[in-house]
Parts: C-alpha cells; sequence; structure tokens
C-alpha cells in the first residue's frame, strides 16, 4: 500500500469520527427524528428532548402510534443514558443478541453503540481543546523565544527543561486528585500548561530558521517592524510543522485523557471511552465492553498518528527518499543536537 | 566527556528549582480547609472552640498561614510572646470594647500554648508593666503554672500571681537555658524519677525542642512512650505508644512528633541572627516546604498516617523494576526488530513489521494490559499452570509481574523500533557505508559492524525523553495487575485525598526521570563528539 492511500484511509477515517461525534443524537437516541404523536408534529426531538415526550421512547411512541401517526427513528434506537430493562435475560448481552442493539449491551442495559457514539465527544473534544491551548502556548513562547533571544530564549529554554521530566498523566492526575472540583476545564489545562514544550521547541526553531532568511532580512532592512515580520513572515512558514506537532499531540492527549478516566481520575462529569473500559474491567467475559471502545481510541489515535506522519512527509520531500519509504510508517526521526 | 557531564550536572540546579516550584504550584491546588467548609460548618465553628482549633492545625500544617514566598515578618517564640503581652496589656489599659477583650483573650489563649518557651521572653518585662496589666498577664499565665504542677496558689488573683511569677522567675532563670535543659532531658531518657519529670514540667514547652529530638533517638519502648507521654502533656497533644506496638508503631510515632516539631518549631524557639535572616524566605509555604523534603522528612500520609518515606520505600522498587525492566525488554526486541526492518526495507517483512508495530504504538497502553490480564485469568492459563490473578489482591506473583513488564513494553518497544529502523536507514545513506561495500564488506557486517553502531546512538539516548511516558504507563498497568507499586499507591490516595503522597510522588518521579535525561544526554555526549560540542556549545548543554 502506498504511502498516500495509507494518509487518505487516515484522513477519511478521523472525519469520519469526527462526523459520527456530531451527529451522535442522530445516529443513537431513544427519541425519533421526527414523529407524529397525539395529535402533535415533533421535528428532531433527539435534539430538542420536548417536555411533552418526557418518558417515551422510539418503540414506546410506536407502540403507541394511532392512525395518521408516524414516526422517523434513528439507526439505533436508544440513548446513552438510560437502560433498557430486558425482562428476565441478562442485561450485559453480546452484539445483536437482543434485537435493536447492534454492539451489545452493557451492564446497566445501555446501549454500547450509542455510549461509544456519545462519549466520542468527550475523547475528541478534550483532544482538540486541549491542542487549542499548548499550540497557542507553545507558538506564543516558542515564537518569543526565538524571535526576541537572549533572557526570554533563556528563561523558556529552561522551562521547557523543567517540564519535560514530569509524567504528563500523573501530574495531571494529581492535579485532578488535589483541586476543589475536578472538571473537564482542569483537566484541559493540565494538559495545555504542560505538554506546549514540543510546540515551543518546533516553533523556536523555525522562527530561528525562517528569522535568518534572506527575504525576513530584507524585510527588516527595509524598516518592517519587528512584530510585522513576525506575524507577516515568520509565522506562516512555522505553522505547517507546527500542525504537524499537534497531530501527534492531539493522539498523545486522547490517550492520556482515556487512561485518566480508565484510572477513574478524570473529570467525573464526562462519560468517555476510558470509563466505558473500566466498567467492563468487572465483567472478564463480555468482550465486546472491552474490543469496542478499545478500537474506538486506537482508530482515532492511529490516524492522528498517519495523518501526522503524512503530514511531516508532506512537509519535507527530502525525507522522503522514494523508494525506500514507500510503504514504510517511519516515526519523526530525533534530531540529534538540534 | 568529564566538563560536559560537570556542566551538565551544574544546569540540573536550576532545572532541580524549576521542577520544585512546579510541584509547589500544584500543592497550591489543594483547597484551603477554611475556604472548603461550608456555611453550617462556619457557623458551628462560631460556638465550638475545638472546631476552630483543628481548622487551624490542619491550615498549619499545610503552612497555609505562611506567606508563599518571602515572609518580611517571620514569628517565632520571642515575637509572638512580646506581641501577646502587648495586647494584653492593651485590653487592661484601654476601653473595653468587643474587639479589645477578643484579641485580650486571642492572646491570653496563645500565651498559655506557648508556655514555659515564652516565658524568657514574658517574665522579665512584667516588672516594667503597669500594675495592672502585669496581673492581666499573670493571669493569662495561670494554665502554664498548671501544667507544671504549681498548686496551692490562687492564680486568679492578679496580685498574687504576679508576685508567683515574680519569685518564679528570681528562682528558676538558670533552668531556662539550653544546657540546662538539655541535661534534663537526658537525664530522663536514662531513668524516669518524680523529681526528674519535674524538672521538665517546671520548664514546660522549653524543653520540647529537647524532647522530641530524644524521642527521634530512642529505640527503647517504654523510654520512648514515657517521653512521650511527657511531650504530650507539656504539647497538649495525645501522642500515645500503643500497648506491644510494633516497629511500625515506633517509626510512626517518632514520625509524628518530629512533623509537630517541624511545623510547630517557632512557637517554641527564638530565631536569632543568621537565622532570623534566613527565615525571610524558610519561614514561608515554599521554604517550609522544601525544608521538610531536604531534611528527608516527607511528612505523613494523611490516609493511613504511614510516614511517607516507608511508604516510598515500600512502593517505588516495584514501580521502578517495572519500569526499568519494561525499558530493557523493549530495546532488546525493538533493536533487533528494527535492523531486520531496515535490512529487509521494502519487502514483505519489513511491511508486516511496520504494521504490527504501528497498531501496537496506537494502542493504548491500558487495553493491552487488560487483554493481558484477561489472558492470564483465562481457564488456558490457569490450565498451563500460570497462577491466576489474586481475586484479594494482597500478593502477586513472578508471572503477573511478567505480564505487567510485557504490557507496559509494547508501546515503548514499538516506538523505540520504528525510530531504530529509520535511524539506520539514515545511516545506511552515509558515504562511509557505501566506501564500505565498495571495499567488499558482506552486507551484514556493513549493517551490524558499521551502521549499527552510529545507528543505535540516537535511539539509546531516547531512554530518557521515554522514562516519564513509562512511569505514566507503569501507573495504569499497576493498576490492572494489582501490583502494590507507587501508582496503586497514588490511586488509593486520591480516594482519601491524601495530598501529602500525592505531591512528593510527583516530586520523586520527575526527579528521577531529570536525572535519567541527564545521564543519557551525557551518554550521548561521550559516544558522539559532534553531539558532545553542540551540547557544549549550547545554554544548559542539554540535548533539546
Amino acid at each position: 500500500m502506498k504511502r498516500g492511500q495509507l494518509a487518505r484511509i487516515a484522513h477519511i477515517a478521523l472525519s469520519f469520527t469526527v462526523l459520527v461525534a456530531l451527529l451522535a443524537d442522530f445516529l443513537a437516541s431513544d427519541l425519533p427524528l421526527a414523529c407524529h404523536t397525539h395529535g402533535q408534529t415533533y421535528l428532531f426531538p433527539n435534539l430538542t428532548h420536548p417536555v411533552t415526550l418526557d418518558g417515551e421512547d422510539c418503540a414506546r411512541i410506536r407502540a403507541e402510534a394511532g392512525p395518521g401517526d408516524w414516526s422517523v427513528d434513528p439507526p439505533v434506537r436508544f440513548g446513552p443514558r438510560v437502560g433498557t430493562s430486558l425482562n428476565g435475560s441478562p442485561r450485559v448481552a453480546p452484539p445483536w443478541a437482543v434485537a435493536g442493539h447492534p454492539l451489545g449491551t452493557d451492564q446497566e442495559g445501555r446501549d454500547v453503540f450509542a455510549r461509544l457514539v456519545h462519549v466520542s465527544r468527550t475523547s475528541l473534544g478534550i483532544g482538540f481543546l486541549a491542542a487549542l491551548v499548548f499550540v497557542g502556548l507553545g507558538a506564543v513562547l516558542g515564537g518569543l523565544a526565538g524571535f526576541y533571544g537572549g533572557v526570554i530564549d533563556a528563561l523558556v529554554g529552561r522551562l521547557i527543561e523543567t517540564l519535560t521530566p514530569f509524567p504528563t498523566l500523573i501530574l495531571v492526575l494529581v492535579v485532578q486528585a488535589l483541586v476543589l472540583h475536578p472538571s473537564i476545564e482542569t483537566m484541559l489545562l493540565a494538559i495545555g500548561l504542560t505538554r506546549w514544550t514540543e510546540v515551543a521547541r518546533v516553533v523556536r526553531a523555525e522562527v530561528l530558521l525562517v528569522a535568518s532568511q534572506d527575504y525576513a532580512l530584507a524585510a527588516r532592512a527595509l524598516g518592517v517592524r519587528p512584530l510585522r515580520v513576525l506575524v507577516r513572515h515568520i509565522a506562516p512558514n512555522a505553522a505547517a510543522p507546527v500542525l504537524v506537532t499537534a497531530a501527534f499531540g492531539i493522539a498523545q492527549v486522547v490517550l492520556i485523557e482515556s487512561s485518566l478516566e480508565f484510572l477513574r481520575v478524570g473529570a467525573p462529569s464526562s462519560a468517555s471511552w476510558g470509563e466505558m473500559l473500566s466498567e467492563a474491567r468487572g465483567h472478564p467475559g463480555a468482550y465486546w465492553l472491552l474490543l469496542f471502545p478499545g478500537l474506538a481510541i486506537f482508530v482515532v489515535v492511529a490516524a492522528l498518528n498517519l495523518i501526522g506522519e503524512a503530514w511531516r512527509d508532506a512537509l519535507d520531500p527530502g525525507l522522503a527518499h522514494a523508494a525506500e519509504r514507500i510503504a514504510s510508517l517511519d516515526p519523526p526521526v530525533p534530531r540529534v543536537g538540534d | 566527556m568529564l566538563r560536559l557531564a560537570l556542566r551538565r550536572l551544574l544546569w540540573a540546579i536550576p532545572t532541580l528549582v524549576g521542577i520544585s516550584l512546579v510541584v509547589f504550584f500544584v500543592t497550591t491546588l489543594i483547597p484551603d480547609p477554611a475556604a472548603s467548609l461550608l456555611s453550617s460548618q462556619l457557623a458551628a465553628i462560631g460556638t465550638d472552640k475545638s472546631a476552630e482549633d483543628i481548622l487551624t492545625a490542619r491550615r498549619r500544617a499545610h503552612f497555609l498561614d505562611l506567606p508563599r514566598f518571602v515572609n518580611p515578618h517571620p514569628e517565632d517564640v520571642r515575637s509572638r510572646a512580646e506581641g501577646d503581652v502587648q495586647r494584653l496589656a492593651d485590653g487592661a489599659s484601654l476601653p473595653a470594647s468587643a474587639a479589645t477583650v477578643a484579641s485580650a483573650d486571642a492572646a491570653a489563649s496563645e500565651l498559655a500554648r506557648l508556655g514555659g518557651a515564652a516565658l524568657p521572653y514574658v517574665l522579665p518585662e512584667l516588672d516594667k508593666l503597669k500594675p495592672g496589666q502585669r496581673g492581666k498577664v499573670a493571669v493569662a499565665l495561670a494554665p502554664v503554672a498548671e501544667r507544671m504542677g504549681f498548686t496551692g496558689v490562687r492564680f486568679d488573683d492578679p496580685e498574687e500571681a504576679s508576685r508567683f511569677w515574680g519569685r518564679f522567675w528570681e528562682d528558676r532563670a538558670v533552668d531556662f537555658t539550653g544546657p540546662a535543659v538539655h541535661r534534663a532531658v537526658h537525664r530522663i531518657t536514662q531513668d524516669q524519677t518524680v523529681l526528674r519529670v519535674r524538672d521538665i514540667l517546671e520548664v514546660d514547652t522549653f524543653a520540647l525542642g529537647d524532647l522530641v529530638a530524644a524521642i527521634a533517638e530512642t529505640k527503647d519502648r517504654q523510654t520512648l512512650s514515657r517521653l512521650s507521654d511527657l511531650a504530650s502533656r507539656v504539647a497538649g497533644r495525645h501522642v500515645v505508644l500503643p500497648e506491644g506496638a510494633g516497629d511500625a508503631a515506633v517509626r510512626r510515632l517518632q514520625g509524628d512528633w518530629q512533623e509537630w516539631w517541624f511545623v510547630h518549631r517557632e512557637d517554641y524557639v527564638a530565631l536569632d541572627g543568621g537565622e532570623r535572616i534566613a527565615a525571610r524566605f524558610t519561614e514561608t509555604r515554599y521554604g517550609r516546604w522544601i525544608l521538610r523534603g531536604v531534611g528527608g522528612r516527607l511528612g505523613v500520609s494523611s490516609r493511613d498516617g504511614e510516614p511517607i518515606l516507608d511508604k516510598l520505600e515500600r512502593r517505588a522498587p516495584i514501580t521502578f523494576a517495572l519500569t526499568g525492566l519494561s525499558l530493557l525488554l523493549s530495546y532488546a526486541i525493538a533493536i533487533p526488530f528494527g535492523v531486520l526492518a531496515a535490512a529487509r526495507r521494502g519487502q514483505a517483512v519489513d511491511l508486516v513489521l511496520a504494521a504490527i508495530l504501528f497498531a501496537l504504538y496506537s494502542l493504548p497502553t491500558f487495553w493491552v494490559a487488560e487483554l493481558l490480564s484477561h489472558t492470564l485469568a483465562s481457564p488456558i492459563a490457569r490450565g498451563a499452570g500460570l497462577v491466576p490473578l489474586d481475586p484479594n489482591h494482597a500478593v502477586y506473583t513472578r508471572t503477573t509481574f511478567i505480564f505487567a513488564v510485557a504490557a507496559l513494553s509494547t508501546g515503548s518497544m514499538a516506538l523505540l523500533s520504528r525510530y531504530e529502523r529509520a535511524s539506520l536507514l539514515d545511516v545506511l545513506r552515509q558515504d562511509y557505508i557505501r566506501t564500505a561495500r565498495a571495499k567488499g564488506v558482506r552486507g551484514s557486517r556493513v549493517l551490524i559492524v558499521h551502521a549499527l553502531r552510529n545507528a543505535l546512538m540516537p535511539v539509546v539516548t531516547l531512554a530518557g525523553l521515554q522514562l516519564p511516558t513509562s512511569f505514566g504507563g507503569a501507573f495504569v498497568v499497576e493498576e490492572v495487575f494489582r501490583l502494590p507499586g507507587m501508582g496503586f499507591e497514588t490511586l488509593r490516595a486520591v480516594e482519601a485525598h491524601d495530598a501529602s503522597w500525592l505531591t512528593i510522588m510527583l516530586l520523586v518521579l520527575s526527579v528521577v526521570a531529570m536525572v535519567g535525561l541527564i545521564a543519557t544526554d551525557v551518554a550521548a555526549g561521550a559516544l558522539d563528539p559532534r553531539v558532545r560540542d553542540i551540547m557544549l556549545a549550547r545554554a544548559g548543554g542539554a540535548r533539546s
């Protein structure tokens, strides 16, 4: 398989996951997409959850349907929160054992597919939002360090040096344990504040490189203000490597977030793939509880890693020594002494 | 080489300070007990004195009563005692209002707590006060006299109390000196007689420093129990050695007293000269926190009262063995894999390896660990003689440990072999390899002898960067396999909000990781002169 094809698959997989997360309510919900019942027409009750439909679900609306009533159900007719009571049968059911549950149900009788789809927002959301924090912070600090040099550079260098030995997972765990109200926000901040070093390093190196190029020198010689040189000439060049680092970074954040949730030290308010896996530990025989959330994490992380590698190779064609690198899945080579 | 190592070590000092500042920042996230109290609890405190005391004690244990980094006016026993006397005197002379009465009451109770240690700063000043003020101070000292065992004096009578304290200081000022108290405490560790106990009781809290030092040194249970009882009486605490206590209980008792003394020392000891100047920085939250660590007293766990150091001694070997072995295993597998993939680049072996390694690289560690632990618990594994996980998780076996190492290794193994392959391919493009081939050196020899040595360097130095990640992975793996390491302890600490363990554990792991980074940097410099030159030219001498 060619490298380009792999990268394309990765892009598709990631877009697909994001789309699924966005459309979760349309894929799995206990209320129909649209229906006409008890003399009233509802459009997208799965999004709006009208009070008049409290306690109703797809099956009941269908069963109670009188003449002239109709409803359009989502593919999976169960929400992520409410478990269905399966009369007599065990609550943990394997895929397709109970009609309408394509990936089975968990220990509380909740639909695995519905949960999987809905909680994907947590992992992806934290991944992308944390990336915003650490890319922003890293770009600013790395940019300042590279552009102004001197004391600022030394300070940022010390800061990077200080944060590098910290195990992010454990640091975030401790922060979540100590703050009064652990939440997604504190987790985002803790991850963002510790993982910016990679971006800062990349940006600093890029700024140093670009600032010494002729066009940047020419701009300065023309009397362009330094800040403008930074924004107009240097930033666009530094953006691409930052994106590469961000892709790898998001993959790491997704792994860290799910590990934290697996250890039950993440945000207590939100469900996530890691938490699903953590709950699966109580049911060793139920492979589907372990398999699907794990697969979901894997797909997202693998796609992000592949995308990062593809972007990096696209940036630096010199690295892609044609014959040798076709189909090879090379990691970033550590640039010693850089 | 030596220059590089020295330079790197020297630059580690600011990094160390930085690490301590980061962890200190994390400790500031610990909610202030006062802030986390509910309003109903606060209302209860208004009437309940002991609740307020508990709150104050808890705040002091975290040094929340101190400023963060600089303390312009460090408090010691002298300043506290003089302030109390002043407030009592004000209470006697100023017109009585609710505020002055409350302030005088607080001063009286603090003076009673400071006790004998405050007397050298209070009693000589008594004569300089007006009679009314003198009586007020003398009455405030009544609980101290009672603690000392003086009876038969009516301490609630200002006249009589003043006379008593005047006489007391004339008679016993000589006892309130360091050497005298030191001798008294030494005598009581030898043998306990009523007279010797009186000697201690009559200097009250002035002897606490020596008492705590004696408690820390004493091995004999009986003496220890006596000393602890005596110190408890003087300090108004209740710390007893239970009957038939084991070594752990003895250490806990000693740790408890040392910790208490560390927090409260300045209530009983005056700061002089250099100590007074240093106190501007040491009498701060950050200063006390660092000093506690430097002194080897890492505090006690708020979960079960066990000294943190003991916990570390018990837990750390498992975590470090886990990470160390997994790194070794990763390299043992990754290097042959990397060489194989590079040698057969573009062929089926390379493709299959690349796919497998990429998959392993993207799998969450806990998921792999969970799968492996299921394997371990499966009937097949049991039939093969592998011991399943102990349902009570009390013991772990060699088998679970090996499985844990394997689970932890997957990620780093995949990462390292991919780096190794890439690094080897880079080296294989070098001119000297072409020269070797042109000379007619065999392909395998070129690969192993000429290329591998240079290709190993960047990969081996990755170990330092891999260490923090491995620590995180070890925590997850320990939880899955129920290995009683630092991660296991940490998750229990999270449930119990054991802040001391959490912060110390974070500090220890980051410092270990920092040492690992330095070691690999120095190793890289030693192996490759080019790297050494670059590192020596850079400020800080770190490989980026």
